[in-house]
């Protein structure tokens, strides 16, 4: 009898658990105060009637990218606070609501499906990478909500097929072909070891990277992947490609282990340049100070450049955070530009925001100005190649 | 000679391995305790070792830190015992090891909510420089870890087999009834046991900032279960086990990651592990010990 009244008690507050979770997440995802969730209900998810229009950011805002994701937060909230400033939407104000994906395809799939089915959520920007961003997308295909990935750059992201899927940067097709000029044709080099994070974006990096040098005449000595996560020791690795005697150390890395890996090549006396892609344009990277002297990449992005727009958006971000803007910034930025003309030209609905932006042809943003290919690629950003030089990233010509 | 320089820096990253181990494995040589939460140990003493020594005073002498980090981390094993263990000290033996499993949580947590989820980057000097000769490049700090090692076990052994208090903690690991008879305070050894078994993690944390130069708050669990692996290796119980494990984990890991692929380093050492457990189930210096998981 007494062992019936506990496991009586114990489902009972199971139950009462998880009724408390969901009303706690409803109301969360809501936003709103009039609680007018899936009043027009109809398909595309409309505007409530409320005075503000959602629109979220999906990314990673904890654990390994949490940089990352702060810097999506950022680009995001610069580009929504000028457009409200400028009027929003017929006096409508927009505001975001944030997804933590953790970086993690599973984490991205939750987030996915609780934006999804959110009818007040009119657009995502997200998610960062390739991994999360690939598990997000038939979700976002299948429930019809315009999503636009500002950085993930795996090239098989963006088909014709996708209707709703849109990519406000360039694809690592591009990336390699444009650091492995940098490096075989610019730098001169000859033999190049590369070293990949074992991810969707790391194998598309280094494949196309290596595919591309190859081509323009390099010799690849060391091709060899390390399992992402947080791994701290990289001397094997590292001792294998100076037994090779490269002149260039590529590394399909994010700037985290980047960082390691480059610190513990100099420690062990590896005689080779390095270079990285854009995850290593960031104020993290730079962090490292001494260690990451001399590293060559590339970025979409470079705030010294001499572009108004450029020094448009640098001021007013160092004005609302207090630092220098970077790469993620921008992307981010540019990306919830291009959703804000959606909403714009199309309407505050799910379908109005997807047409108008398929349309957007030469629309100027910071990284560029965008237009959609046929996949729904904004192939039209230039690459900037750059150096880290006494702590700062400077331009090589 | 490339290989010499691989077997160098399996030995060094081994030896850090082997102080984590060897501590993990006192702990539970002689409480019988699966400390889980031993690698936590090691990454929040890092963070505050971390925090006062480069925060706190800029650039101290190696050996200071090292110090250092072992009685902070002394002092942090020993709080998380009389928090987490003392309370079940009567109970089933699960129950210590679920109890370890919250510390655990609530160190990684900590450290995330103090210091930032994200990598932090430090640098921590040792002043020798580096050795070369016939073509092999050994860094200065791979040296300092080599020559730590051998110091701390050393010591270590000193201390439990020629002192008294060594001896008692022995004695309380083969019979602890009999040993309480003799007049030896069960209680006062339990807290020596982690004070020890966590300074010797806190020795890896400064080696390993050293060598490193990075710290992130699951660094803990990732160190912590190469530790774990070393000690089932060598056998659970074995001291001198702990440390042969903790050097062929060291050894393993680097020679897969150069002869066969660097992203199979992980998987072929603990597959090796597992394999050697199916040979020899008390790992490779075990003595047989109950099952008590």
């Amino acid at each position: 009898m007494k062992k019936f009244k506990i496991i009586a008690l114990a489902l009972l507050s199971v139950m009462l658990l998880l009724a408390g979770c969901g009303t706690s997440s409803g109301s969360e995802s809501g936003g709103t105060s009039t609680g007018s969730a899936g009043s027009t209900g109809s398909e595309s998810g409309g505007a409530s009637p409320s005075k503000e229009l959602t629109i979220a950011v999906a990314g990673p805002m904890t654990g390994d990218g949490a940089e990352y994701g702060k810097a999506f937060k950022e680009g995001a909230e610069l580009a929504v606070s000028k457009f409200n400033a400028q009027g929003g939407y017929n006096g409508q104000k927009v505001k975001i609501i944030y997804g933590d994906d953790k970086n993690d395809p599973k984490e991205a799939a939750n987030v996915a499906q609780k934006l999804a089915s959110n009818p007040e959520v009119l657009a995502v920007i997200g998610h960062w990478s390739s991994s999360a961003t690939f598990a997000g997308i038939p979700i976002y295909e299948r429930n019809k909500v315009p999503m636009i990935t500002p950085t993930a750059s795996h090239p098989d992201l963006t088909k014709e097929e996708t209707k709703w899927i849109f990519r406000s940067s360039t694809t690592q097709d591009m990336e390699g072909k444009n650091l492995a000029d940098f490096a075989v044709n610019k730098l001169q080099k000859k033999r190049i070891a590369v070293l990949y994070i074992n991810t969707d974006w790391g194998k598309s990096n280094a494949s196309a990277f290596k595919k591309y040098a190859e081509e323009f005449g390099a010799e690849i000595t060391v091709y060899d992947s390390y399992p992402p996560g947080q791994n701290i020791d990289y001397t094997s690795a590292l001792t294998k490609v100076k037994g090779t005697n490269p002149d260039l150390l590529y590394l399909g890395s994010l700037y985290n282990e980047g960082t390691l890996i480059i610190k513990q090549a100099k420690e062990m006396g590896l005689e080779a340049d390095f270079m990285g892609a854009s995850p290593f344009a960031s104020d993290g990277f730079l962090a490292a100070g001494e260690a990451v002297e001399g590293v060559y990449l590339d970025s979409l992005f470079y705030p010294e450049a001499d572009n108004e727009r450029v020094k448009t958006f640098v001021a007013e971000f160092q004005e609302m955070f207090g630092h220098e803007a970077g790469y993620f910034n921008a992307l981010a930025h540019d990306a919830t530009l291009a959703v804000l003309e959606g909403l714009k030209q199309g309407g505050p609905t799910r379908q109005g925001i997807r047409d108008a932006m398929e349309k957007l042809k030469g629309f100027p943003v910071v990284t560029g100005e965008i237009i959609f290919d046929e996949k729904r690629d904004d192939v039209n950003k230039p690459y900037y190649n750059l150096k880290v030089e006494n702590g700062k990233f400077v331009l090589v010509k | 000679m490339v290989i010499i320089e691989q077997l160098i820096n399996g030995l060094a990253l081994g030896g850090v391995y082997a102080l984590i181990a060897l501590g993990f494995t006192l702990i539970f040589g002689v409480l019988r305790l699966f400390h889980i939460s031993h690698g936590d140990v090691f990454m929040f003493s890092g963070y505050v070792m971390v925090s006062i020594a480069i925060f706190g005073f800029g650039n101290l002498p190696f050996w200071i830190v090292l110090i250092l980090a072992m009685a902070i981390a002394a002092l942090l094993g020993a709080g998380v015992e009389r928090i987490a263990f003392l309370p079940y000290r009567k109970s089933e033996e699960i129950i210590p090891l679920i109890s370890g499993i919250g510390v655990s949580l609530i160190l990684q947590n900590l450290a995330m909510l103090i210091w930032g989820p994200g990598q932090f980057n430090y640098k921590l000097d040792v002043g020798i420089r580096d050795l070369s000769f016939a073509g092999i490049q050994i860094t200065g700090i791979r040296v300092v870890i080599l020559l730590t090692c051998v110091v701390i076990v050393l010591l270590f052994n000193y201390w439990l087999f020629r002192t008294r208090t060594g001896r008692a903690v022995r004695a309380t690991a083969s019979d602890p009834q009999t040993a309480s008879m003799m007049g030896i305070r069960p209680e006062w050894i339990i807290l020596i046991t982690f004070t020890v078994g966590s300074s010797l993690a806190g020795a890896a944390t400064a080696l390993v900032g050293a060598l490193y130069g990075a710290i992130y708050p699951s660094l803990g669990f990732s160190m912590g279960l190469k530790a774990f692996a070393a000690s089932i290796l060598g056998g659970l119980g074995s001291m001198t086990g702990a440390i042969v494990g903790g050097l062929l984990l060291g050894i393993l890991e680097v020679l897969t990651a150069s002869y066969i692929n660097v992203a199979l380093q992980d998987a072929v050492a603990m597959a090796i592990v597992i394999g050697v457990l199916l040979l020899r189930p008390n790992g490779i210096l075990g003595k047989s010990v109950e099952e008590k998981l």
